[in-house]
């Protein structure tokens, strides 16, 4: 875990759960797993507020807590993953919106948002929210909410939250074994068999409006009337598997990938083969299972229109392609092919490092850093003949590709006593390792994260005092103009208030607007580079 | 903390236990020089080796200006180097990006807008729901005049209570209502005893002739003494402050009370 790791996962939390949050999150994230005792002792905060802190922590996912058994204090460790995963979570949502529409999205931005919840109060909200978009007098019906949620269950996007081991009351009943203790200190959803299964809920009804502001008072009190009803589907607790979103963000990028480098066509037939073997093939897989040609034609799209002659000439293609999206693994039904999952995923870094690397440090330091990926070991003097740039510049290159960590060195001594005379340097690419990813591609991330904390802090760096006190007038004016509208003030009332921003200021605040917004969209796309990386690292740790 | 660094020896900063020391003229085999990309901070973050050759020119461009010896290249000042001052690096780069290279045009789309508009309604959304902990507003000034229209905008209408079969018992927060459920018994039981008194008294007043006032006094105060001990044991591990006011409040007037009667019994008891 870097510093800068962790003063971003704080920014996360700051953004996300206000200031108290992040001290807290911060302080377990430096210090590792720890009682509650011993945060209360190093954090100096009340004891209180300390309890609610966690409980968000743990509610939200972001803290897991592992109770070994009576009389022994149960361990909160903070999980920086989680907290980084909020970048993407614009991105879990669209998919959601364009796998499943409107419904699918409402879900899933409701359960990121609460960490987890009840299959029923989650159809609830989200009937209740989808109806408020609506027209007057249409509503959106809770089963048909429910039945977009069982199919997100099928698909696996959603899951059941796995039995916790020593929470609340539950477990002074059955006493932990050594087997689930071993299992609480990181469970597995998967290894729950129940995972996937849908409960009996017994939800009717259609999803209420919301009523004007004034009678919310009323139907909060209805409301906790109304909440002793039961649905079936009490303590069991659903959550977004961010593992299935990932593999659909993985195909997305072989199959983006594939329509790069080829054609539309071929695109689809990888389509095809990733969507035949997505049941059939384990995530961790570093290719699909074998299809025949035969299969492959058979659940090709009749809309595609690809003869059988075509789809063995794209198929060929395919596997002699150097990027290896395809390979034969037979000769029999026609041939067996596979998708090799791994490679593609390894050359996809490649080609991102290398951009990356063009981009900033420009086309010639690219050359040497492909020579180096391509030769591996390479004296100094040889990169500069190999890469055909003068002396001078390829040394310079070379330090500063060094300096990003973007090249190792290598130091073989001739003599023990490492005299710089009698020692080869040698500089190489290693097989695209893991400090990569945390040393060259979050810096890249982080100057976009500073300037949303300058967004709460007038005293960082890019938006000076000024431009605080600008947002703050413009929100109170909002709001003024809001309650107004509410209370249902005459036009000259409005525009008299609206008139209190003047012409520079709103110039000024555009344009912080727009800066914001360039931000918050480079924070996206850059997540997109990350992801790639990512799911290359965590492929060449499993195979 | 800045030491200089005889160039002319092949010298190194080694870092100690307790603090740093230079040696002077020894020389160091490379592998143990703990040389990273910035001279100025080495010894703050020793991770990758660097050549003789490379560590001539400078190359952290935050802190260059503290050991300026070989002018850095434009194109090395341009990226942020030193992990040692990374946040000075940072500021660096802020204000002084070069021009070498542009960024790459951000990809602009109906799908980046959706997911831009996206990302802006999660933050706000996530801001207010009950997850988000205001911290405790200390400060008790005037309120403002548009305080109000904010809280009426931004009020949620809910409140969170965590499912307690998910989350470790320790983290339940204390009932506040035993203190309050505690007051009522207390005064119930005072009168029932206060009523026992009165007739013990009534009784003694018929058998003896003695002061009434002193027996009412005393076991008044015994009564008092012994619900003073309950509140103790209830209130002992709540040493910190409540966010409730009324009950704060309620249980300093408790306390203060208790306090004047301990005194009173105790004046008694010699007396």
């Amino acid at each position: 875990m870097t510093t800068q790791e962790v003063r971003l996962c704080g920014l996360l939390l700051r953004e996300h759960f206000g200031e108290v949050v992040e001290k807290l999150g911060t302080h377990l994230l430096r210090s590792g797993s720890q009682n509650l005792r011993t945060i209360l002792h190093e954090t100096g905060m009340p004891r209180d507020l300390v309890k609610k802190v966690l409980c968000v922590l743990v509610q939200n996912g972001v803290c897991v807590f592992n109770h070994r058994g009576p009389g022994r204090p149960t361990n909160y460790q903070a999980n920086s993953n989680k907290i980084l995963r909020i970048l993407r979570y614009p991105r879990y949502i669209y998919t959601a919106k364009t796998l499943y529409g409107d419904t699918g999205e409402l879900i899933i931005e409701e359960l990121l948002q609460r960490g987890e919840m009840t299959m029923s109060r989650t159809v609830k909200t989200v009937a209740d929210r989808l109806t408020q978009n609506m027209e007057d007098g249409q509503c959106m019906d809770y089963s048909e909410v429910s039945s977009a949620f069982c199919k997100l269950v099928e698909t696996h996007f959603l899951q059941r939250c796995p039995p916790v081991a020593g929470a609340g009351k539950a477990d002074s009943a059955a006493p932990a074994t050594p087997a689930t203790q071993a299992g609480a200190s990181a469970p597995t959803p998967e290894s729950f068999p129940d995972c996937y299964r849908v409960p009996q809920v017994t939800i009717r009804g259609q999803g209420k409006r919301r009523l004007s502001s004034e009678d919310v008072d009323q139907t909060i009190a209805k409301k906790a009337k109304m909440d002793p009803e039961t649905h079936g589907d009490e303590g069991i607790y659903w959550q977004v598997n961010f593992e299935r979103f990932h593999l659909h963000f993985r195909d997305q990028a072989i199959i983006s990938a594939v329509a790069n480098k080829l054609d539309q066509t071929s695109s689809e037939i990888v389509r095809t083969m990733l969507r035949m073997s997505e049941v059939t093939t384990s995530p961790t897989a570093s290719c699909t299972k074998p299809l025949s040609a035969n299969e492959i034609f058979r659940s090709l799209p009749s809309t595609y229109n690809i003869a059988r002659p075509i789809l063995d000439q794209y198929l060929t293609l395919l596997v002699d392609d150097p990027m290896e999206f395809v390979g034969r693994a037979g000769e029999s039904g026609g041939g067996m092919f596979v998708v090799n999952l791994h490679k593609v995923l390894a050359n996809l870094a490649r080609a991102t490092l290398e951009s990356i690397v063009q981009e900033r440090f420009g086309s010639r330091s690219a050359r040497i850093f492909r020579l180096l990926l391509r030769k591996r070991h390479l004296e100094q003097k040889q990169v500069e003949d190999f890469a055909m740039v003068p002396a001078k510049e390829a040394k310079d290159m070379l330090y500063m590709l060094l300096s990003q960590n973007l090249v190792q060195l290598q130091e073989i001594p001739k003599t023990p006593d490492f005299a710089p005379s009698r020692t080869f340097y040698l500089y190489t690419c290693n097989q695209l390792p893991t400090l990569w990813l945390t040393e060259a591609c979050l810096p890249l991330i982080y100057p976009t994260n500073v300037s949303n904390v300058s967004w709460d802090r007038s005293d960082r760096l890019l938006f000076c005092l000024t431009d605080r006190r600008l947002l703050e007038k413009s929100q109170r004016i909002e709001a003024i103009l809001a309650s107004l509208q509410a209370s249902g003030a005459e036009p000259e009332q409005l525009t008299e208030v609206e008139e209190m921003i003047t012409a520079p200021e709103k110039q000024q605040l555009d344009s912080l607007r727009l800066h914001i917004n360039k931000l918050d969209s480079a924070e996206n796309q850059v997540d997109d580079t990350i992801f790639i990386l990512e799911s290359y690292i965590s492929a060449t740790a499993t195979s | 903390m800045l030491i200089r660094l005889d160039e002319s020896v092949h010298s190194c900063i080694i870092k100690g236990d307790a603090q740093l020391t230079v040696v002077p003229g020894v020389p160091v085999p490379v592998a143990r020089c703990a040389s990273s990309c910035c001279r100025a901070c080495q010894f703050l973050l020793p991770r990758v080796p660097v050549p003789v050759a490379a560590r001539a020119s400078s190359c952290c461009r935050a802190c260059q200006f503290l050991l300026p010896r070989v002018p850095v290249p434009v194109a090395a000042r341009a990226s942020s180097c030193c992990r040692a001052c990374s946040l000075l690096s940072l500021l660096y780069w802020l204000f002084h990006q070069t021009t070498d290279f542009k960024p790459v045009p951000l990809k602009a789309g109906e799908e980046e807008d959706y997911m831009l508009a996206l990302k802006q309604e999660l933050r706000g959304a996530m801001q207010r729901l009950p997850y988000n902990i205001k911290p405790l507003s200390n400060r008790a000034e005037v309120e403002k005049y548009t305080q109000r229209y904010i809280k009426q905008s931004q009020r949620t209408n809910e409140e969170w209570t965590p499912d307690w079969n998910l989350l470790p018992k320790e983290l339940m927060p204390r009932k506040r209502r035993v203190g309050a459920e505690a007051g009522t018994t207390k005064k119930t039981r005072i009168s029932q005893k206060v009523n026992q008194d009165i007739l013990n008294k009534l009784e003694d007043l018929e058998k003896k002739d003695r002061n009434p006032e002193k027996s009412d006094d005393e076991t008044e105060k015994k009564a008092e003494n012994e619900e003073e001990e309950v509140e103790e044991e209830e209130f002992e591990e709540e040493d910190i402050e409540e966010e409730n006011d009324y009950i704060d409040s309620y249980f300093d007037n408790g306390e203060d009370f208790a306090a004047g009667s301990d005194e009173n019994i105790d004046g008694e008891a010699t007396y």
